[in-house]
């Protein structure tokens, strides 16, 4: 399948949602629009442009024809997944276990796991970088990082 | 003359000792804060807003308003070392910023990013100094209808930004300014697309969007190739601009600070506004469109000096009427208040060596930031030799907190990072997020606007176009529609695809 | 093989993972406070209500021994703030400062994330907003019987608000309905932006929530009518109450520190002492001067006796007005 053609169905799908959640909102009239009178617009507009691109698609030798596997060929796509998947797991346990902890498990997974360093390298950096952003943020900017049961 | 002996008066008010420590404090600590991704000056001018309790309310000013101009010139560092927009208004300098670093221009880069700050800073104050009250009055003409046709305005203008496909593009304005919608509605006062989540009732943060959007998505696009491949070319040309670069620049500065400055007059204008309009100007005057997008210095000069520029404009209101045109002209104001002085139409008459202490100091601050801007160049292109196997994870750390900081809220964070993943796939599907953000900005103040004129008109249309400002940015917007679809045009767009390749 | 790696990798992270979810949140019940508190305030920085906020901030801290952190959390006429408020842990380190219209009326208007009796704990009232009708001073509008009399001949006259179905716009709609008057109301975010298109000209008078003060000093404005009040304005003996021109009122919203639901007795005596003795510092009224806010206050307990009487009231009225069925 052509990229084209899954982006475009993508968006169109997405927004033929987005214009039924518009009309839950009330559309109101045309003179006194209502909350759902511009998403409704904005919904209708896009999903038009993501008919045309798809409609493109089926055209060959027009639009962006590569095909969904091309698109990662050669490259290792593991990498920003992994790290996103990290990034997630960063967001869901900051404000539990405060900053310092989960910034330095954070950083010490991306080095050790992804990058292959060393043990010392891969705790040394997050160490000194997690202080330092303690420092500037909490010390000197004052501005609030959250506290987790080590209090730190 | 009357311009000179009251900025002399204001001078030997700023240069006071104490002053001149809170200014230089101010500045420092507004450059840190936008160098890092995320956090802003509303966050720490509204910590460091108790503090000054105990200081003259001239100092306290000089002081919060430093933070606010050097949090501009800061903004764009990142923006050009590593794709991630320090700030809303940074990210356009993201397109050939990034792209200079890349080619190893990352010192003229940020060095035309500073001066260009700094002259625009300093014209703005000029022109602050010289044209407030006519200034203010203009500005205070714009109501509903006018805010309606200059959105439009703004809107075409996303036309002349599109590097690639044109409908994909105006598809991504669509989305944007759906996204744009979510959160309370200003007018009837329910919640839109808000899934419960309190944080979403002001809108997604345009912010965390932002840092998604360029910077993650341009780490996650990085990450794949292997480590080996260097992604930032280690070659180092120089560290300041060029004269060649200078000569390319001069003119985007001071179409971008007069830009700039105009627009941020206008509340709710601001730099973001002002950077994209700039950005579009630039490249529409040029004669090599072709190059913007891939390096072209024009396409930093002018974004960085219009958003210093609107800041500057931003103080116009505040300091003539005592209105606030944004957040951060809210915590000056509170301020203000904090101290008994009520700002407003006599402010000038009541504490004229604030007035013209606070200008005065600005000028001054402008000089520090640019002092305290360039040596940093030289440490900051070292920082890029970095190898990203370090690099990347502490860029990440860095957004993952400074996103956390705009708000104390993790939804900030989950933002960013949503907003990483889905700017990484745009980019492999080959759309742009440029038309995407300046819709999703755009588009709320569009819709607000329409719907409060016709609540004043009752229904009717024309009043869009009885009003003079209205009707004539509408008659300007549709000539640059005309324009787009002549044929002179799309052959010239042609033209600059081809010289893209 | 590579693959079975990378697995192995992320469930090893996932195991990491469920392992810092489950460290409890810290909380400490004795020897309260023990580590800083973070007062959320419900309107951007910089607003009347954030100065108090700070003010109160600075002082407690000194009273109790730790830094008290406020944050901003505006949006949605106060809701975010108080939804936020009211999903944190009643362990005194999480407290805001809202108007007391979160407890009955605001839940009935706004969709919010709590129920409105089982949200939270009020510590003390300190303050109520009183709003102002007026027009420019540039206008031939003397006294708010010309201005009903114009009213009357021109209908369809323009006012701003800070917001849809704010105190102020809800009081200006009830003296609108009371002197058969037709008036257009044009909502804004917040009083600022009201000023701004006032200044402009762009409405034709406004209902002011604080803010209009300063330019009604400064003879820029004129203060014709004084709403969400009981008895005039002490600063402005001259102007009239709605209620005095037979209207009814919309009773003026107090602002309010308050905790989540379920703070412990302990913890609530010591907030309340620390941040009444703030509330009666001659600097703090001091500041309530300065900012025009007027000083009103009332024991949280009372705050929460009130809420049902508030309650039924708002609710008939709400439904009398059509804002709910």
């Amino acid at each position: 399948m052509g990229a084209d053609r899954v982006s475009g169905l993508f968006w169109l799908v997405f927004g033929l949602i987005c214009i039924y959640g518009s009309v839950l909102l009330e559309l109101g009239t045309f003179r006194e629009p209502g909350s759902g009178f511009f998403p409704f617009l904005a919904g209708c507009f896009f999903s038009l442009m993501a008919i045309i691109v798809l409609l493109r698609s089926l055209i060959p030798g027009r639009g962006f024809q590569a095909k969904l596997s091309s698109l990662w060929e050669g490259l290792n796509w593991h990498r920003p997944l992994a790290v996103g998947l990290l990034m997630l797991g960063y967001i869901l346990a900051l404000e539990r276990a405060g900053f310092f902890l989960t910034s330095l498990i954070l950083l010490f997974f991306m080095l050790k796991w992804l990058e292959k360093f060393p043990w010392w390298k891969a705790l040394l950096i997050p160490l000194s970088a997690s202080a330092f952003i303690y420092l500037l943020f909490h010390t000197l900017l004052k501005a609030t990082l959250p506290m987790g049961i080590l209090g730190i | 003359m009357d311009f000179f002996s009251s900025l002399m008066a204001g001078l030997s008010v700023a240069c006071q000792p104490h002053n001149l420590l809170f200014c230089f404090l101010g500045v420092f600590i507004g450059t840190l804060i936008g160098v890092l991704p995320g956090i802003g000056p509303v966050a720490t001018m509204s910590i460091l807003l108790p503090m000054t309790y105990g200081i003259s309310a001239t100092t306290a000013i000089i002081m919060l308003a430093g933070i606010y101009y050097g949090a501009y010139y800061g903004g764009s560092t990142t923006s050009i070392l590593v794709n991630i927009p320090g700030e809303a208004a940074s990210v356009i300098t993201c397109l050939d910023g990034y792209q200079m670093a890349r080619q190893g221009r990352a010192g003229p880069a940020l060095g035309i990013a500073a001066f260009g700050s700094f002259i625009a800073g300093t014209l703005g104050i000029i022109i602050l100094q010289a044209l407030a009250p006519p200034l203010v009055s203009v500005a205070l003409k714009f109501g509903a209808p006018e805010y309606f046709s200059l959105m439009i305005l703004g809107l075409i203008i996303l036309i002349f930004l599109v590097e690639k496909s044109i409908i994909k593009a105006l598809m991504m304005a669509g989305v944007g300014s759906f996204l744009g919608t979510v959160g309370l509605d200003t007018i009837t006062g329910v919640a839109r697309f808000s899934f419960d989540i309190p944080e979403f009732l002001d809108g997604l943060g345009i912010v965390p969007m932002a840092m998604g959007l360029f910077g993650i998505a341009e780490i996650f696009v990085n990450l794949e190739k292997t480590i080996q491949r260097q992604v930032i070319s280690t070659k180092i040309t120089r560290l300041l601009p060029s004269f060649r670069d200078w000569m390319e620049s001069k003119w985007a500065i001071v179409r971008g600070s007069v830009v700039g400055f105009f627009l941020g007059i206008l509340p709710g204008g601001g730099g973001v506004l002002a950077s994209f309009v700039s950005y579009a100007v630039e490249k529409m005057s040029s004669g090599t469109p072709g190059k913007f997008g891939h390096g072209a210095i024009e396409g930093v000069a002018g974004p960085e000096s219009a958003n210093n520029a609107a800041a500057s404009g931003g103080f116009i209101p505040l300091l003539t009427l005592g209105i606030p045109v944004g957040v951060v002209q809210a915590i000056l104001l509170g301020a203000l208040m904090m101290h008994g002085i009520t700002p407003g139409p006599m402010l000038l008459k009541e504490h004229p060596d604030l007035f013209w202490g606070v200008i005065a100091s600005m000028y001054v601050g402008n000089v520090m930031l640019l002092l305290l801007n360039l040596p940093l160049i030289g440490l900051w292109v070292r920082v890029l030799r970095v190898p990203y196997a370090i690099l990347f994870p502490l860029i990440l750390l860095f957004c993952l907190i400074g996103a956390y900081a705009i708000n104390n809220s993790t939804v900030d964070v989950a933002i960013m990072l949503f907003f990483g993943a889905l700017g990484y796939l745009m980019r492999k599907f080959e759309y742009e997020p440029a038309p995407f953000i300046l819709a999703f900005v755009l588009s709320p103040m569009l819709e607000t606007a329409l719907r409060r004129s016709l609540i004043v008109s009752s229904g009717d249309f024309t009043i869009f176009l009885t009003r003079p400002i209205s009707s004539g940015c509408l008659i300007l917007a549709a000539v640059l529609l005309i324009l787009a679809a002549h044929p002179a045009f799309r052959k010239r767009r042609r033209k600059m695809l081809e010289e893209a390749r | 093989m590579k693959t079975i790696r990378i697995f192995r990798e992320i469930f090893f992270a996932g195991l990491i993972l469920v392992f810092l979810l489950s460290l409890p949140y810290s909380t400490s019940a004795q020897d309260y406070p023990t580590k800083s508190i973070t007062l959320y305030c419900a309107y951007v920085a910089g607003a009347t209500t954030d100065i108090t906020t700070r003010a109160l901030a600075t002082g407690a801290e000194k009273l109790l021994g730790v830094p008290i952190m406020v944050e901003n959390k505006p949006g949605g006429n106060s809701t975010v703030c108080a939804s936020l408020l009211a999903s944190k842990k009643p362990d005194g380190y999480t407290l805001a400062v809202v108007p007391t219209g979160v407890i009955a009326q605001l839940p009935q208007i706004y969709k919010v994330s709590y129920s409105p009796f089982n949200a939270f704990t009020p510590l003390l009232q300190y303050s109520r907003y009183i709003g102002g009708l007026c027009v420019l001073s540039e206008s031939p509008i003397k006294t708010i019987d010309e201005f009903i009399a114009y009213a009357k001949s021109r209908p369809g006259l323009t006012y701003g608000s800070p917001g849809m179905y704010s105190q102020q716009h809800l009081a200006v709609d009830l003296f609108a309905q009371c002197k058969g008057l037709h008036l257009k109301h044009v909502p804004y975010k917040g009083g600022a932006e009201a000023i701004t298109a006032f200044l402009g000209k762009h409405t034709d008078f406004i209902a002011g929530s604080g803010s209009h003060i300063p330019y009604v000093r400064q003879g820029a404005f004129r203060l014709l009518m004084v709403y969400n009040a009981t008895k005039r304005d002490p600063s402005y003996p001259d102007i009239p109450i709605s209620r005095e021109l037979g209207c009814e009122d919309y009773p003026a919203d107090g602002l309010m520190v308050a905790g989540p639901k379920g703070l412990p007795d302990p913890i609530v005596k010591k907030l309340k002492d620390a941040f009444k003795t703030v509330a009666e510092s001659p600097e703090f009224q001091k500041l309530l001067v300065q900012i025009n806010l007027p000083y009103d206050y009332k024991d949280g307990a009372d705050i929460d006796k009130e809420a049902p009487a508030n309650y039924e009231w708002f609710n008939a009225f709400y439904k009398k007005i059509g804002l709910i069925k």
